[in-house]
């Protein structure tokens, strides 16, 4: 393949461009760790068919790249034999102990957090990531999963709630004039 | 109750936890174009072996041509 300049500077744009939803899309689907790996097996593969995803708008990029990222973590699953192997490998946050009470406090609190996330199950893993870590509103995380957008709302509003739940659960302190 | 504001504080906290850093994206957009797109470390390396190259071929002695002709006529 004949690359030139140019091929470089769009790529980097359309990269810069989905890099961050699509790299929140593994850390659901998948890990901390493996994320990376898929990101650059994503875009190598966008990097090799430029000529077709460069000429197409912006949303049908983002769907083109997102049909790549989840094909990939099929196969990616397929090589393991089992999807819970990758989640069982999604590290927890370390609390910062050290620092102010109120840092250590929130530290823990994001440490919590996180581990609820992990026990999420997947479809709802998924959106509250990207919903987290991109800038994509409700239908464009509609668009890149290809499912509608009040499916996402429904799986964030479900999220949500879980997840506020497991704080309450676990670091709540506890109220002696609450009764049980 | 956690409320929800509180909620969205911590998975802005957890998302920036997450998020991959600047130099580990620039590195795998590289990594991406870079067998196309010599970096300056490789032309530096190519043009010392090229000046390598160029002086061995400079210094080597000229292979006595006359003696071996006049030898097999």
């Amino acid at each position: 393949m004949s690359v030139e300049w140019g091929d470089v500077a769009t790529f980097t744009h359309i990269y810069e461009e989905h890099r961050t939803a699509v790299h929140a899309y593994f850390v659901g689907r998948t890990s901390d760790s493996d994320a990376p790996d898929l990101l650059q097996e994503t875009f190598l593969r966008v990097w090799r068919r430029l000529p077709t995803v460069r000429v197409l708008t912006p949303a049908r990029q983002r769907a083109w790249i997102f049909t790549v990222a989840r094909n990939l973590t099929i196969d990616t699953y397929r090589s393991r034999g089992t999807h819970e192997a990758a989640i069982s490998r999604l590290p927890t946050t370390v609390p910062n102990s050290e620092g102010p009470e109120e840092v250590a406090l929130a530290s823990e609190r994001v440490a919590v957090l996180d581990e609820a996330i992990r026990q999420l199950p997947e479809p709802l893993r998924v959106v509250v990531a990207m919903h987290a870590m991109s800038e994509l509103n409700s239908a464009e995380i509609g668009a890149a999963l290809d499912i509608p957008p009040g499916t996402v709302r429904y799986r964030l509003s479900l999220a949500r709630k879980r997840l506020a739940g497991a704080l309450d659960r676990t670091v709540a302190p506890a109220d002696p004039k609450r009764g049980s | 109750m956690t409320d929800f504001d509180a909620l969205d504080l911590l998975l802005d906290q957890w998302a920036q936890d997450h998020r991959l850093p600047q130099r580990d994206s620039d590195e795998i957009r590289r990594a991406i174009t870079a067998p196309s797109v010599p970096s300056p470390a490789w032309w530096m390396s190519f043009t010392t072996q090229m000046a390598d190259v160029v002086v061995r071929a400079s210094v080597l002695p000229t292979p006595n041509t006359y003696g071996a002709a006049a030898f097999t006529r």
